[in-house]
């Protein structure tokens, strides 16, 4: 690629805020978000021209203390809060042009199609075809790069007589095209644009006609589409949660319609109508269609619920709408999943029968949108989803979400082929913490803007998973004391493999990150807490130093030379480079970290006593011949900004952590280098996703040559993993005992198609303790086949624990997998709990192809043997 | 975790998938890099103890060390 092509990002980004405010309180607002944010950088805000948006743009290279703000506040009278987080973009060598001044400042925010982004090199040509486009109405627009970098922001300015040519371009927008040898493909999914000025001004636009798209909660749609009826406009409606309006411009001034959010945009009188319908020209997807049917019907279904429930029910009904809708719309969701997204609804719509009172199913819609949100990433809890889930900052996490997903899984299965999937989620804590047994992993939300500082963490957290697997012979004795021996195990050993793994054995590095993250932990703590804590770090760089020295003693100078280490004395000089290290690296001046001659004489004590022997020193032990590869990946050009693609099978890891211990160490323009790296991470990222999925589809790697070197890669990689002899799939047969006969046969089907089946009367022997060995293996299967019956399903006893055990774990597993097969053995009706799972009928002649077809799934998306039609 | 005679508590178990296991019933529900709330009544990690038996430590350390430095210089796995 050559030099000129490559992208750029710069320095600052912009935060624009977007808020819904009653007339009456606009200017008290604006007065409020000038005097809040002007400490970090001069605000401007405007407003829309029906004067109820407030648009709020801020120019800094801190993303973080807006963030921290918090807005909106409980005071504040604003509704439909947005924050956009961007950064410009630009080609090298590009040519400045002098701005035009105008009233208006519009933005224009585009969607990238998912389909576009495996094309290789695609950012490069969007950027070129925007600028193409914006610049012959506006030479001096800026083109950003929102942190989810799938979405690009055009802004600059206009005057009020080029409102026509503006709404042109963005026809012209909308229908941009990129042409392949085999296709030609539609750019962005969805275009929506902002326009503001200034709040005191009052314009007027005699002779055009506006679009505004706002959005509407369930329930309300009759009343917006009659608002909008009685202003002689004329509403579209679509299933996305939104109505579109098109009318004279002045129907929309003082207007009272609820939720203006999105868009509002100005046509001549002359133009055609008709030719307004955004949703439908952007958008070629098959899945809206069957989408649009099963919501109109569950919203139709929830309208009829409505008055029977107070004001705390709507709330986790409007999350879960929202959340369908988002997930509906997000761009990676939409063609791979759409099966799953329907089936959602469809389990809605058995949550909404018509007619009863929906108040009886409350708690069972609670569970489906809690399951939701944990598919979705966003939070486990109420207290912690409130802020990683305030839609403002959803949209862009969810997109980095995928990123770290991607990242952590990938650290994961280096370190343990066999780890179990991780997913990460952002919220308000100060510091990265994993959801026991989940291996759900929260992300500081202040880190949004810097993702590779949390990199460290999740590697971690990894590592503390891992531990635990590992872990043989624990027992489930507890205690305090317990906890912490246990607490601190974990810690110390998560910290030797993000020594060993992620920093590539680069102690630097390591001291570095661990005490930045530290201090982000414990720098505002009381005295006390803070020297327990320093005592702590003390003794962890001190443990990962030992083996950092004992190892390269014997890797350099072979096992002679780790004789000294037989002598605890060796201690004192250990402690000594570790202090030499301490001042090289500048740690206490950098992190105003002051530790003390007694606090490193207790670390000589602490270290040499017979705990830190036994339960800790020999955690190194199984790692001490480990090789790493401990090349270091060069960053510079993520530093200054430009989008370097990366090597084939490099190990992006590795990349996120020479940038979290370079911009802690170097503190280089953090929001250039970040962007700049997470945009070439998540390219790659999506291309091997292609490349999997079409290597999948096609069963042919042959033909995985021609594509480009990362999806050749790809393609490598699936076939050694192939080469494996990979576990069979574990099904956990759930059956009343009345049912044996026929249960017995599914068994049959079960191992000679090739599963590792349990049931009850094979695998339970005498002495077994029965319940132990059922929950064992309930917790260990990667399928449950409930067989139902007539008996089965009437009858009180231990399959209904089963049954209910099974579902908590169904709402463990990742979002579209098959977990639960409901069998019927008769023609018994299949309970309301079971019913969200399509069930395999016994009496069908094809049930076994069937089974097998959805055995073989569940196993290909684990990586387990393949299945056999017995 | 076995304190047993230079019982080594790493004993790979790849095989099992309970993400649970192992865990004491009391375990926290979050666990984090740094801890930021300290546990009540929690033993300082480096508080100095004038009773220790020396000797007892030196033994754990050498006892310890043997145990890595036999692993890290044994061919026989190779």
């Amino acid at each position: 690629m050559r030099a000129v092509d490559r992208l750029r990002f710069g320095d600052f980004g912009r935060a624009t805020l977007y808020l819904t405010v009653p007339r009456p309180e606009l200017e008290r607002e604006a007065a409020v978000l000038t005097n809040a944010f002007r400490t970090v950088s001069p605000i401007e805000v405007l407003a829309s021209p029906d004067l109820r948006s407030v648009l709020c743009s801020i120019r800094t290279g801190d993303f973080r203390t807006i963030l921290d703000a918090a807005y909106p506040w409980t005071s504040s009278a604003a509704s439909g809060v947005t924050w956009t987080f961007a950064v410009p973009l630009r080609r090298t060598r590009e040519i400045e042009t002098p701005p035009v001044h105008g009233a208006i400042e519009y933005t224009i925010n585009l969607r990238l199609r998912r389909n576009v982004y495996v094309l290789p090199a695609i950012e490069e040509v969007v950027v070129e075809r925007i600028l193409e486009a914006v610049r012959s109405l506006d030479p001096a627009a800026q083109l950003l790069c929102e942190s989810g970098w799938s979405d690009f922001n055009v802004i600059g300015r206009l005057g009020h007589d080029r409102l026509s040519d503006f709404t042109a371009l963005l026809f012209e927008l909308q229908n941009l095209r990129v042409q392949t040898p085999d296709d030609s493909f539609l750019l962005f999914n969805d275009v929506s644009s902002t326009l503001a000025e200034p709040v005191r001004s009052n314009i007027d636009m005699p002779g055009t006609h506006a679009v505004v798209s706002f959005r509407v909660p369930p329930g309300r749609w009759r009343e917006a589409v009659a608002r909008v009826y009685e202003r002689g406009a004329r509403p579209f409606l679509d299933t996305n949660g939104r109505v579109s309006a098109i009318g004279p411009a002045s129907a929309f001034r003082d207007s009272d319609l609820p939720f203006i959010d999105e868009s509002l945009f100005f046509l001549p009188l002359d133009a055609n109508e008709t030719a307004v319908a955004p949703e439908q020209q952007g958008n070629e997807c098959s899945c809206s269609a069957a989408f649009q049917t099963l919501s109109k019907q569950l919203f139709d279904a929830i309208e009829v619920a409505r008055p029977t429930l107070n004001r705390g029910d709507l709330q986790p009904i409007h999350d879960g709408c929202v959340l369908l809708q988002r997930m509906a719309r997000d761009t990676r969701v939409c063609c791979d999943l759409r099966l799953a997204v329907q089936a959602c609804i469809e389990a809605l719509l058995s949550i909404f029968p018509g007619g009863a009172r929906l108040s009886d199913f409350l708690d069972e819609w609670h569970q489906f949108v809690e399951t939701l949100h944990r598919q979705r990433g966003t939070s486990l809890c109420a207290a912690t989803r409130r802020g990683a889930w305030a839609p403002s900052r959803q949209l862009m996490l969810h997109k980095l979400g995928y990123l770290a997903d991607s990242l952590i899984n990938d650290f994961a299965r280096r370190l343990d082929p066999n780890a179990p999937a991780f997913g990460t989620v952002f919220d308000p804590n100060t510091a990265a913490a994993n959801v026991a047994g989940t291996g759900l992993v929260n992300i500081p939300l202040a880190n949004a803007f810097t993702l590779p500082l949390s990199i460290p963490d999740l590697w971690h957290e990894v590592g503390v998973a891992l531990f635990f697997r590992r872990l043989a012979g624990l027992g489930a004795r507890s205690g305090e004391e317990q906890t912490f021996l246990i607490t601190n195990s974990a810690n110390y050993y998560a910290d030797l493999l993000v020594y060993l793994y992620g920093f590539g054995a680069n102690i630097r590095n390591f001291l570095v990150t661990i005490t930045h993250g530290w201090m982000g932990a414990f720098d505002r703590a009381q005295p006390a807490t803070q020297a327990t804590a320093v005592a702590s770090l003390l003794t962890r760089w001190y443990l990962v130093y030992e083996f950092h020295s004992l190892r390269n003693a014997i890797r350099t100078h072979g096992g002679a030379a780790a004789e000294r280490f037989m002598d605890p004395d060796v201690a004192d000089s250990l402690i000594r480079e570790l202090q030499g290290l301490v001042y090289e690296l500048h740690i206490e001046d950098r992190f105003r970290l002051a530790i003390n001659d007694a606090q490193w004489g207790e670390l000589k004590h602490a270290i040499r006593s017979e705990e830190f022997s036994r339960y800790y020193r020999v955690l190194y032990a199984s790692l001490i011949r480990v090789s790493v590869d401990v090349t270091r990946p060069s960053i510079a050009a993520y530093i200054d900004g430009v989008v370097e693609p990366f090597e084939d099978g490099a190990d992006f890891n590795a990349y996120f952590g020479e940038a979290a211990a370079t911009v802690i160490a170097d503190r280089p323009a953090f929001l250039r280098l970040s962007a700049a790296l997470s945009q070439a991470a998540i390219a790659a990222y999506r291309r091997l996703d292609a490349a999997r999925e079409a290597t999948r589809e096609r069963g042919d790697a042959r033909e995985a040559k021609s594509a480009p070197a990362i999806e050749r890669g790809a393609a490598r990689a699936l076939r050694n993993e192939t080469a494996r002899e990979r576990p069979k799939l574990r099904a956990f047969l759930c059956h009343a005992k009345g049912d044996r006969a026929r249960v017995m046969e599914l068994y049959d089907a079960l191992v000679q198609a090739g599963a590792d089946a349990w049931f009850d009367e094979e695998n339970l022997l005498p002495g077994h303790d029965w319940q132990f060995e059922i929950g064992r293996a309930l917790r260990a299967t990667d399928v449950v086949v409930a067989c139902l019956s007539k008996f089965a399903i009437g009858r009180t006893g231990y399959m209904q624990k089963e049954l209910r055990d099974a579902l908590d774990l169904a709402d463990l597993q990742p979002e579209g997998s098959i977990y639960i097969i409901p069998a019927k053995l008769d023609d018994c009706d299949v309970p309301s709990r079971l019913s969200r799972w399509t069930w395999l009928d016994l009496r069908d002649a094809r049930w076994k192809k069937r089974l097998v077809a959805a055995l073989q799934q569940c196993a290909e998306a684990k990586g387990l043997a393949s299945l056999r039609v017995p | 975790m076995a304190k047993g005679k230079g019982g080594t508590p790493l004993e790979p178990d790849y095989g099992n998938t309970d993400p649970l296991r192992g865990l004491p019933a009391d375990f926290p529900a979050m666990h984090s890099r740094f801890a930021v709330t300290p546990v009540p009544n929690r033993k300082p990690l480096l508080a100095p103890d004038d009773d220790r038996d020396l000797d007892a430590d030196r033994a754990a350390w050498r006892e310890a060390m043997a145990e890595i430095l036999k692993l890290a210089t044994d061919d026989s796995e190779q």
